[in-house]
């Protein structure tokens, strides 16, 4: 007579030990099943990419150039930030005027044109995705690493700074922060690669490639996107091409709203708004400008602010110096001067301190008008910092606190 | 020696930077965008560009004339043992 065994008994027969072993064994076996499957299923993508572009040279040429753009962007970040944020050591000259509008310029342009190189590189080094074993040893893991923080980095300061050109953050980060932090990221990544790609670029040398159409043409297609996306926003920093920069921060609107929700409307519009003058030589307060009344009526004061002030009255354009319209030379020098934008509580930006460069140059100005008309609201009526070789962030707006130390 | 000091130097840059963002960014958010944007580029933009690039293949026919392809034939023995697999 046949009887089934019970499964229990059977159970308890079988020892702890030779269960667990059994146990890894079959946790082995469905492993090594996943793992056959997932290398059948890689080696068949990779069978996908059968176009010679996918090459080591093409991939060298591109980094190459990535490398040129990456370190400009990089560069050219850094001096953004110490200008905004300078160490105690360093002050940032007021000549040559243009020298930041230059600096920027180059930042944003490398920045645009970098979007197609760094696409047509990653098409390029896409089957390197797919390649098995995914991790051959610690060293090939943190080169792997290297090369996530590579990718991720570049495509986020791309994607943050065309949404930044765009002036739309839908971010949960402040973008200039994040960007600046994560360059250094970025830029890391950037070094170790370049030190690991090394030979192949200098195997360029070597052994010029046997270009074949396509190839060349991959290359050229690449380089022809990397200018046209550069000749379309270098009109923001070169005047004459002004007209041809689609691309451009902010464009087509050629004046920005800064801060909607913090522009003091009401109060700056008072006709009993004043500009406060503290510190040296600076013990008063002075009314600006009156809505229908000619700023240059304001009563006038032998102070900083007032010779700041009535010199752009006088002039009535920004940019033209004359000798009443600067603090006298020499007895300021190495004094630092803050404008303060009262109205503008909690923003970042409502404060900016003049150093002794700017502060000594004639083309440094608290305007009230420009054109001969008084200042639009948008533009920091009554009163606001006009000075060469600074970022806009720091041409403070409504300027209503001038302090002298 | 410049090897060491790349890497070195490319060591202490993504050090600082990933120290700033602790210190200074909302984490969880920069690395979901820092992540996302690569799985978005790794796998939604790239995998269509080459299915576009498959759709057109196909429906041309191929890319290179015959001609070009027998007359640049070395250019593509050469560059076959440095192909990127």
């Amino acid at each position: 007579m046949l009887r089934r065994a019970d499964p229990r008994r059977l159970m308890r027969r079988v020892a702890p030990a030779r269960l667990t072993r059994m146990a890894a064994a079959d946790s082995r076996r469905l492993a090594r099943r996943i793992d056959t499957d997932a290398e059948r299923l890689t080696r068949r993508i990779g069978t996908v990419f059968t176009s010679r572009l996918h090459d080591e040279r093409v991939a060298a040429w591109l980094g190459l150039c990535l490398g040129v753009s990456f370190t400009v962007a990089f560069v050219t970040g850094l001096v953004s930030h110490f200008m905004q944020h300078p160490p105690s050591w360093m002050v940032w000259p007021s000549r040559p005027v243009g020298l930041y509008r230059f600096t920027q310029g180059a930042h944003v342009i490398c920045g645009l044109a970098t979007v197609p190189l760094l696409l047509a590189k990653l098409w390029t080094v896409y089957p390197k995705l797919w390649q098995w074993p995914p991790i051959r040893s610690v060293a090939h893991a943190a080169r792997r690493g290297v090369v996530f923080l590579l990718v991720g980095g570049s495509l986020f300061q791309l994607v943050t700074g065309l949404f930044n050109v765009d002036y739309w953050y839908p971010f949960p980060f402040f973008f200039t922060v994040a960007h600046y932090w994560t360059a250094y990221v970025v830029f890391g990544a950037v070094l170790i690669h370049a030190a690991d790609e090394w030979a192949k670029v200098k195997g360029l040398r070597r052994h010029p490639p046997p270009y074949g159409p396509s190839r060349r043409g991959f290359l050229a297609t690449v380089a022809g996107a990397c200018g046209l996306v550069a000749v379309t926003t270098v009109g923001e920093t070169f005047t004459p091409l002004g007209d041809l920069a689609v691309l451009a921060p902010g464009a087509p609107a050629p004046v920005r709203s800064a801060c909607p929700s913090t522009r003091p409307r009401s109060r700056r519009r008072h006709p009993e708004h004043r500009l406060a003058a503290r510190g040296h030589r600076c013990r008063t307060a002075g009314a600006l400008a009156r809505p229908g009344r000619p700023a240059r009526d304001a009563p006038a004061r032998r102070t900083t602010a007032d010779r700041l002030c009535r010199g752009v009255e006088r002039r009535g354009h920004l940019g033209r110096s004359t000798a009443e319209g600067r603090p006298a030379r020499g007895r300021r020098r190495g004094r630092r001067a803050c404008t303060r934008r009262v109205a503008a509580e909690g923003g970042l930006y409502r404060a900016s301190q003049v150093d002794p460069p700017h502060w000594h140059d004639p083309l440094t100005l608290l305007a009230l008008e420009v054109n001969g008309e008084p200042l639009s609201l948008d533009h920091g009526y009554p009163c606001r910092l006009i000075a060469p070789d600074r970022p806009g962030v720091m041409q403070t707006k409504w300027v209503a606190k001038l302090e002298v130390s | 020696m410049v090897r060491r000091t790349l890497y070195a130097a490319g060591a202490v840059l993504i050090g600082v930077g990933l120290a700033g963002i602790g210190r200074h960014v909302e984490v969880v958010g920069w690395a979901v965008w820092f992540a996302g944007v690569a799985v978005a580029h790794d796998a939604v933009f790239a995998p269509l560009v080459l299915g576009a690039a498959y759709v057109t293949r196909r429906a041309c026919g191929g890319v290179a004339p015959r001609g070009r392809r027998r007359r640049y034939g070395h250019a593509r023995r050469a560059a076959r043992g440095a192909r990127i697999r």
